[in-house]
């Protein structure tokens, strides 16, 4: 008897408390939901489809590198390594990687286009290097990313910004030196050496900015020449400083690719990893490269088209001492700006 | 001449500024609306990330090496994960009628599944609102939101027949943010 009573009353309070329940619960739906475009210019549909590609981008590496683990298929393996070079290309258009440097350098640097190439493979090989070296400081690296601390890299960080920011010295210093006349503008951030009697010369001449042409009947020519013997390597020096700020440049490693890497040492795909780390990076060098190279036919365009416009000699020198001065200063302010602001976020 | 090099120096410098699109951390989200009279009350967001921040995260996370992540070590981590993301206020940003509203964290927690590492944010607004609009942004750019594929929103409650909800770019000042979730009432455009 006791025990049917206590089965009932157990009913009841079953049948009360789902009662309760049904009253009390909201009920849950998936409605309608009407997706919206982004009907903003088309600037910020270009940055919506860059986004989105990295997106999938992303998701599709995963993919491929699990397939290489599970099937150890080659097509995949080269599709994966193809669409990592993409995502390489798209995302170096973002903040980082060098980009701005690399251009206000080039536009302040008499440079040809296979110093900008050879500058770019060069950030390429250093953003690999520091990815890969990076690894086994990832778990202060991507908590930089994360927050968690900010205490980012610290040495790498700095040294990167104080480095830029002493090449932006430089290269203002030789613009003074240059607008004081002590050097050819043209000069300025790289020279020939010849290797003579034993010892190297800086050797630098000026024609055409003491060329002028009178349309007076008189056609007068005066030449000038400016040389600038000196015992230093002025050829390895600006070897040297363009090699330095592609270190500078690549040695903050891409979150992105150290996160993959990481992934690949997590499931035993080391070689997968580099490898696909290398495509990304080969692609942020080719995004990093076409802006470098931009910039250096920008410089060369604007100084052929101001000597070629009758501006005369003084309008050329004008506009690169303004390059010269322009890309220095720029240098020197994102090397200072970054270190203050570096020295601005409290350490981990 | 000027005219010329002033188009130059505007073609580099366009080639050269950021595209502010570099993303390094895709984050999915699923969002669970909870309404009262018709107004959003609170919403439950998760945020789901991609595999190879899962894959850093579940390391960090699982501390002993065992290839699982026990309550003990979720719990030791959660705050460290927890707190520099609750200063961004959780990248979330809520609007009522077009104005900010203030609301607070009800709970996190993380969420483990064997490929994904996830986050799992109980949000309840301090007044309940609609119109209400919400929206996922992470300014510095390291995260990027988006919505998940199918049924990214689920609703409990009654929404009023006036409004319905309209996900992808936001309107106002959420224009150009495009993991926006608006309740757009009244209006039949």
């Amino acid at each position: 008897m006791t025990e049917r009573l206590a089965c009932i009353l157990c009913i009841l309070a079953i049948v009360v408390c789902a009662t309760t329940g049904t009253v009390n619960a909201q009920e849950t739906t998936l409605p309608a939901v009407e997706m919206t475009e982004d009907d903003g210019g088309l600037w910020e549909r270009w940055t919506d489809a860059i986004v989105a590609f990295q997106r999938r981008a992303n998701a599709e590496v995963a993919r491929h590198m699990n397939a290489i683990d599970s099937g150890k298929s080659l097509g995949a393996f080269f599709l994966g390594l193809a669409i990592a070079f993409a995502y390489g290309v798209l995302h170096a258009f973002g903040p980082g990687h060098g980009k701005f440097i690399i251009v206000s350098y080039f536009l302040g640097r008499d440079a040809r286009i296979a110093r900008g190439i050879v500058m770019a493979i060069q950030v390429a090989i250093v953003h690999v290097i520091a990815a890969i070296v990076i690894v086994w400081l990832a778990d202060i690296t991507l908590r930089a990313g994360f927050g968690i601390g900010l205490a980012e890299v610290p040495g790498v960080r700095a040294a990167s910004f104080l480095i830029i920011a002493a090449i932006g010295l430089y290269m203002l210093y030789q613009a003074f030196r240059a607008a004081l006349g002590y050097i050819n503008p043209s000069e300025v951030g790289h020279g020939h050496s010849h290797a003579q009697e034993g010892h190297a010369h800086g050797h630098g001449h000026a024609h055409h900015e003491e060329h002028g042409h009178g349309h007076n009947g008189n056609h007068g020519h005066s030449h000038g020449h400016a040389h600038a013997h000196g015992h230093g390597h002025a050829a390895e020096a600006s070897k040297v400083e363009s090699g330095l700020m592609a270190v500078a440049a690549g040695m903050v490693p891409c979150p992105g690719a150290v996160l993959i890497m990481l992934y690949a040492v997590a499931n035993d795909m080391i070689y997968p990893g580099f490898l696909l780390v290398a495509a990304m990076s080969l692609g942020i060098g080719l995004t990093i490269c076409s802006l470098g190279v931009g910039a250096i036919i920008a410089r060369q365009t604007a100084l052929r088209l101001v000597e070629s416009d009758g501006s005369g000699s003084s309008g050329a020198l004008l506009v690169r001492h303004g390059f010269n001065f322009g890309g220095a200063i720029i240098v020197t302010l994102i090397g200072l700006v970054s270190f203050v602001a570096f020295l601005d976020v409290p350490l981990g | 001449m000027l005219r010329k090099f002033l188009m130059l120096a505007i073609l580099a410098l366009v080639a050269s500024p950021p595209v502010l699109a570099n993303p390094d951390v895709w984050v999915t989200t699923n969002w669970h609306i909870r309404m009262a009279d018709h107004s959003v009350a609170g919403l439950t967001l998760e945020w789901t990330f991609d595999p190879f921040a899962s894959s850093f995260l579940f390391t960090t996370f699982d501390t002993d090496g065992d290839g699982t992540v026990s309550s003990q070590e979720a719990q030791a981590k959660e705050e460290e994960l927890f707190a520099p993301i609750a200063e961004q206020d959780w990248y979330l940003t809520i609007l009522g009628n077009g104005e900010l509203v203030s609301w607070h964290l009800q709970h996190a927690e993380t969420v483990f599944d064997p490929d994904h590492f996830g986050l799992r944010l109980t949000i309840v607004l301090d007044d309940p609102q609609a119109p209400f609009s919400a929206r996922l942004r992470d300014d510095l750019l390291f995260f990027d939101f988006s919505f998940a594929d199918d049924g990214f929103l689920t609703v409990e409650g009654s929404v009023d027949p006036a409004c319905r909800f309209v996900a992808g770019a936001g309107e106002g000042v959420f224009e150009g943010y495009m993991s926006t979730i608006t309740l757009r009432c009244g209006d039949p455009s």
